[in-house]
């Protein structure tokens, strides 16, 4: 069994990259083990509270992953979610804690490549975090 | 959280497409002695009728509360789920989908790992599926009424369309007379008829109908209310009265304005714009009195000078261009940044315009000047071909008779307070509307207001039309029959922890939050994106299902904590 600590949350938008998602492992690509998606109605629901949770339990990286600009169902969702990563990178810094472990994108739901992307770039960023430290 | 009620987790094979890369037997053990589910079940398809209603008596007769189902994406078949559910007496907000096909079964090409996957996501639905509250569908009485604001095609079309389904409609129009633009326009490239006639023919079936109801000089003062159950004061001539409706339809189309900023030269008798052309075209006098004779006229339009070519002024320049050739014998010219020619008849009526002889010039990026002298005007206009190859840039010396500039497409003079009174947002462009994917072009960011027309975007009659049915078939969706299902209590506040600092009301993209002592919102209004939720500093709102306290349940199985 993985340890929590080198698990990667990835809060999934229900409209887009959830969808982006399934569509990774409908094309059969090939993602990180270690991943574990959140499906939320809309990023604009993953507060800053869940994302710092996510760390305090142990998470060694979270990616929230939103529709494009101009196209969230909710229509401003998506660029409240953004506001808040940034604002939360911010913090991270500052308890110590790189800013690349927090990452958000924007996506379509026919965006299974940029899934599969987006999922290992964090993967081997989180990678070299690890291996500077030791 | 309730730990006491009883959970089915339901593995579905998917033929064996899942069953093939994952080990389901495994999978049904590792459940079974985490403990906390009552009722484990294996079925070959569930997405076939059979299994389905095998797994809804299973259900009853075990009296499961709470379903996982691991399966295929939710995407595909939730819906369904959610129906067996409800057959079986169980409230469909108790579902929770854990997707071990595309997410797990799929991704990993090991059995182990593709095994350990789908364990750990059906743990964390496990977790999410205790953690889950009920709430209902509840149906509140809708007026079978609209509020169609603007007199235009689009206002008089989305009203016949409205009346022909049996609705009743009030029409209010802030000028005295019914029609728009449209009766200012000579010709229109998209329709046969005369546009003046077409619309007349509207007009006087508007008239004719029984149920709607017309109001000239009659303006929106002030709109409360959600969906079904507006309450819309209006003021005709002083006189301020209420309305109840169920929806609102806004057709107030939109404004012109002449950027002189842009051309450095002022209009006048040889200087107009392309409404003033139509305008001028419209009356056969006006327009034989200026063209007719044995001097041809040399006729120079601009285009894209002001921004990106519009598509109407593109078809606004060829429409006139050969008319005036066709009719006068003009000599005609098209100076254009590009030619965009993708819309209804553009291409066609581009051909045509060269056939006939219009000379078009693409002036890309080296604008047109213009010199005055008197009353004479003469406009310097390049072309991108004729200097190809050349250095400098070849320029062409045209004398105008007549001078028509493109001029810019912008939103009412009171669209903004329109706006404010509808409490409704603006598109990127300060129209209405926004390019959403997700969205339905004519719904507006409020539920039950709906957008019609050139108030959401420039447009051609025959668009104009297509949103008119396509608004009235939304609408009678949203009101038949005479209800509309909201979510009842989905939307919860501790009104002790709110400090009225209003941040959810300004948040909220759909205008659903008012106050008294407290933030409320309303329920026909809100959507549930949870974005108030994630906003108020207070944490004093969650919206059900998707609260705090459910999502860090969710992370804590994840993170095994
Ligand atoms: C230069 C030019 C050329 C064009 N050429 C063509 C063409 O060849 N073919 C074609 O198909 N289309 C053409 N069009 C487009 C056509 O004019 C529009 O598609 C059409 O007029 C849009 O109709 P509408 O009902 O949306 O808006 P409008 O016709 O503008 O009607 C809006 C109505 O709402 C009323 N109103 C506004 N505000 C309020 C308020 N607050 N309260 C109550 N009432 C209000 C107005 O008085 C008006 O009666 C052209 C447009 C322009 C500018
Ligand atoms: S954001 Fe929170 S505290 Fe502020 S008004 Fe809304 S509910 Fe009240
Ligand atoms: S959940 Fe909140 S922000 Fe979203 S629509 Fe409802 S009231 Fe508005």
């Amino acid at each position: 069994m993985e340890k929590a600590s080198s698990k990667i949350v990835v809060f999934c938008c229900y409209q887009s990259a959830y969808e982006a998602a399934d569509m990774a492992g409908t094309m059969g690509l090939s993602l990180p083990d270690n991943l574990n998606v959140v499906r939320v109605p809309c990023t604009g629901k993953v507060d800053t509270i869940h994302i710092l949770r996510a760390f305090e339990l142990g998470a060694e990286g979270v990616i929230v992953l939103a529709c494009h600009d101009e196209n969230c169902k909710f229509l401003t969702g998506n660029i409240r979610a953004r506001k808040r990563v940034e604002y939360l990178k911010g913090i991270l810094e500052e308890i110590g804690l790189e800013k690349e472990r927090l990452e958000i994108y924007n996506l379509a739901p026919n965006m299974g490549h940029r899934f599969a992307e987006v999922a290992s770039s964090m993967a081997e960023n989180l990678k070299k975090l690890r291996s500077a430290e030791v | 959280m309730s730990e006491s009620a009883k959970i089915g987790v339901f593995f579905c094979n998917c033929g064996k497409t899942i069953s093939e890369r994952i080990d389901i037997k495994k999978l049904k053990e590792e459940v079974q002695s985490a403990g906390g589910v009552q009722c484990i079940e294996e079925f070959e398809s569930l997405c076939r009728k059979p299994e389905q209603e095998k797994l809804s008596s299973l259900m009853k007769k075990e009296g499961v509360e709470r379903v996982v189902i691991a399966g295929c994406s939710p995407k595909l078949y939730e819906e369904l789920f959610a129906r067996t559910l409800k057959e079986a007496g169980i409230n469909p907000e108790f579902l929770v989908i854990s997707n071990i096909r595309e997410q797990c079964s799929w991704v990993f090409p090991e059995k182990d790992t593709a095994t350990r996957k789908a364990l750990e996501d059906i743990r964390q639905k496990v977790s999410r599926a205790k953690s889950l509250e009920a709430f209902d569908e509840v149906d509140v009485p809708a007026e079978q009424k609209v509020l169609a604001i603007g007199g235009g095609i689009a206002g008089l079309e989305t009203a016949l369309e409205l009346s022909k389904l049996g609705f009743k409609v009030t029409l209010i129009e802030k000028s005295s007379a019914l029609g728009g633009r449209t009766l200012k326009l000579n010709k229109s490239y998209v329709i046969e008829e005369n546009p003046k006639d077409y619309v007349q023919a509207k007009v006087d079936l508007v008239n004719k109908d029984d149920n709607i109801e017309i109001l000239t000089e009659t303006e929106l003062v002030k709109l409360n209310g959600s969906p079904g159950n507006f309450t819309a004061k209006i003021k005709q001539s002083g006189e301020k009265k209420d309305l109840n409706v169920g929806a609102i339809v806004v057709a107030t189309g939109l404004s012109t304005r002449f950027p002189r900023e842009s051309y450095g030269i002022d209009l006048s008798e040889k200087v107009v714009t392309q409404l003033q052309l139509e305008e001028i075209l419209a009356s056969p006098e006006k327009s034989d009195a200026r063209f007719k004779g044995d001097n041809k006229a040399h006729v120079l339009f601009v285009t894209g000078m002001i921004g990106e070519d519009s598509k109407l002024s593109t078809a606004s320049a060829l429409k006139n261009a050969l008319l005036l050739k066709g009719k006068y014998d003009c000599l005609t010219y098209v100076a254009c940044q590009e030619m965009k020619v993708a819309g209804d008849r553009l291409e066609e009526m581009y051909r045509k315009a060269r056939e006939e002889g219009v000379i078009f010039f693409k002036y890309n990026g080296n604008p047109p000047s213009f010199v005055t002298n008197g009353s004479e005007i003469k406009a310097v206009v390049s072309d991108y071909f004729l200097s190809a190859g050349e250095k400098g840039i070849p320029q062409v010396k045209i004398p105008c008779d007549l001078l028509v500039l493109e001029e810019n497409l912008v939103p009412t003079e009171d669209f903004a307070a329109l706006r404010g009174t509808l409490d409704i947002k603006l598109g990127p462009r300060g129209f209405f509307q926004q390019d959403n994917v997700h969205q339905v072009p004519v719904k507006s960011n409020k539920s039950g207001i709906f957008l019609v027309g050139s108030c959401r975007q420039p447009m051609d009659i025959v668009e104009v039309l297509a949103d008119a049915g396509s608004a009235a078939t939304q609408i009678v969706s949203l009101l038949s029959p005479g209800k509309i299902k909201v979510n009842d209590n989905r939307w919860t506040i501790e009104k002790g922890k709110c400090t009225l600092c209003l941040t959810c009301v300004r948040f909220c993209p759909h205008g659903a939050i008012g106050w008294t002592r407290a933030a409320e919102a309303s329920e026909g209004l809100c959507q549930a994106c949870g974005v108030c939720a994630s906003e108020c500093p207070a944490i004093a709102i969650q919206v059900k299902n998707y609260t705090n306290d459910q999502i860090l349940t969710e992370l804590e199985e994840i993170l095994n904590k």
